[in-house]
């Protein structure tokens, strides 16, 4: 039995698990979806379609593990953590485990999990290189920033510290799944890359214009949401294809979201070892500075650059990331003949 | 380096359900009816299989008018023998279903 035309909110649900696996497994994800039209019966098409969701998500990812990644991974973590207790041993020995830790597991859980997928032309891979740069960096520059915090030698971290560290973790693996694997409508393409990149370096333009030359705090504001309607705009103007456009807006807002927070955590961290030899200064970061962490984050620019990238540009890229693939789905619905119809390589083969 | 272990007993369900008729194409749901696994459970143990050579898998060639194609699957040559080895662990998870007819749900 089918559906009704279009499709079933079962056959949705399974279009969507379907639109994130690997190009390697679409096969598969449109065999499941071929087999839901043949099931009768609601609750039996939502068992079928809950099941099958399962699978099309936790594909069997038909190598071995990355053995090799975990090696560096670890040896990176077991550096970082010697470092934090040497820079900043108040800290704590959690957050010397914690702070390499997480990101390590995290990131080679995304390596071990999907296969990198290699974007389409070079643009593409300029942008997924930048991206993962970028995300690399991270880290980094908030672990610097912090431990030169005069608060950061106080005391060993808080709850509240921990928690954050692990949302900005947990955070910066999104973004790696969302650079080394995106679902295939929302890859980097030519023009959305380009113009996402494009938007990220005039973001770190303007910021760096209001930290060098003295322009105006609000103009720098401003123009992020106006770099990012910019690439927007362009790319509706020269495609006009709605995956394009989201294209353009999601590639913005993660490498502007990212660049942007750089910027901030290095300059940031630059004003906190010029302004901390001051006695007086570090006395009021302790008197007013981190007693909590969202004390802080209103505080502070760099409480406060943390709390944007961890939560208001993720929450972006959630929307435009679900955005994106329920216009690919629309898409797909409305060309039924392309969505349906297997391809002709897969007639008869085994799947090596 | 390649693995030697022993099937798991839904996999050797679904080798023994396959093997009962190795020359004839198999779809996913009455796979799934067969052997009481659920879509879940089932499509990784094809996907496994298909990944190691044990298995083939085609489109059905002349769909009925307005019904898609139908995936279809059988065992290899490699596939029959590990269902040859697997035998013993298949019927403990095996219900007694009626085969479906194919074509139909």
């Amino acid at each position: 039995m089918s559906g009704p035309p279009g499709g079933d909110l079962a056959r949705r649900f399974l279009a969507a698990a379907e639109a994130l696996m690997p190009a390697s497994r679409r096969e598969w994800g449109r065999a499941m979806l071929a087999e839901l039209d043949q099931v009768a019966g609601r609750a039996a098409r939502w068992r079928f379609a809950a099941g099958a969701a399962r699978a099309a998500l936790t594909v069997p990812r038909g190598r071995r593990l990355p053995w090799l990644a975990a090696i560096v991974l670890a040896g990176a973590g077991c550096a970082a953590g010697a470092a934090i207790r040497m820079l900043a041993p108040g800290a704590g020995v959690a957050a010397a485990v914690l702070v390499p830790g997480l990101p390590a597991i995290c990131a080679w859980i995304v390596l071990a999990a999907r296969r990198p997928a290699r974007q389409d032309g070079l643009a593409g891979r300029v942008v997924q290189v930048a991206a993962v740069a970028a995300i690399a960096a991270c880290p980094v520059v908030a672990l610097q920033a912090i431990t030169r915090y005069p608060q950061g030698s106080a005391g060993p971290l808080t709850g509240g510290w921990l928690v954050l560290m692990m949302v900005f973790s947990a955070d910066l693996t999104c973004y790696l799944c969302l650079v080394l694997r995106p679902a295939a409508p929302l890859a980097a393409g030519r023009r959305s890359g380009l113009l996402g990149l494009a938007a990220a370096l005039v973001m770190v333009g303007c910021f760096l214009l209001h930290q060098f030359l003295g322009v105006p705090a609000a103009a720098t504001w401003a123009a992020a949401p106006a770099a990012v309607l910019a690439a927007v705009v362009l790319a509706a103007r020269y495609d006009g294809s709605p995956l394009s456009v989201m294209g353009a807006a999601l590639w913005a807002v993660l490498l502007g979201g990212l660049a942007w927070f750089i910027v901030t955590m290095m300059t940031a961290s630059r004003a906190i070892s010029l302004d901390a030899r001051d006695p007086a200064t570090i006395a009021e970061a302790h008197s007013q500075g981190a007693a909590s962490v969202l004390a802080w984050a209103a505080a502070d620019d760099l409480g406060a650059s943390i709390m944007i990238l961890t939560f208001v540009f993720t929450l972006l890229i959630i929307m435009l990331s679900a955005w994106g693939v329920l216009i690919a789905q629309d898409i797909r619905r409305s060309t039924p003949a392309a969505a349906s119809q297997p391809s002709d390589r897969c007639n008869c083969h085994s799947y090596r | 380096v390649t693995r030697n272990r022993k099937p798991s007993r839904q996999t050797a369900a679904v080798l023994h359900a396959l093997a009962a008729d190795p020359a004839g194409w198999r779809y996913g749901y009455d796979l799934g009816r067969q052997t009481s696994l659920q879509a879940g459970s089932l499509y990784p143990i094809l996907m496994r299989l298909a990944d190691r050579g044990q298995l083939e898998a085609r489109w059905e060639p002349d769909p009925p008018p307005g019904r898609p194609a139908r995936h279809l699957y059988r065992l290899t040559a490699a596939g029959l023998a590990l269902a040859a080895a697997a035998a013993p662990a298949a019927p403990a998870v095996l219900r007694a279903r009626p085969r479906l007819q194919p074509g139909g749900a």
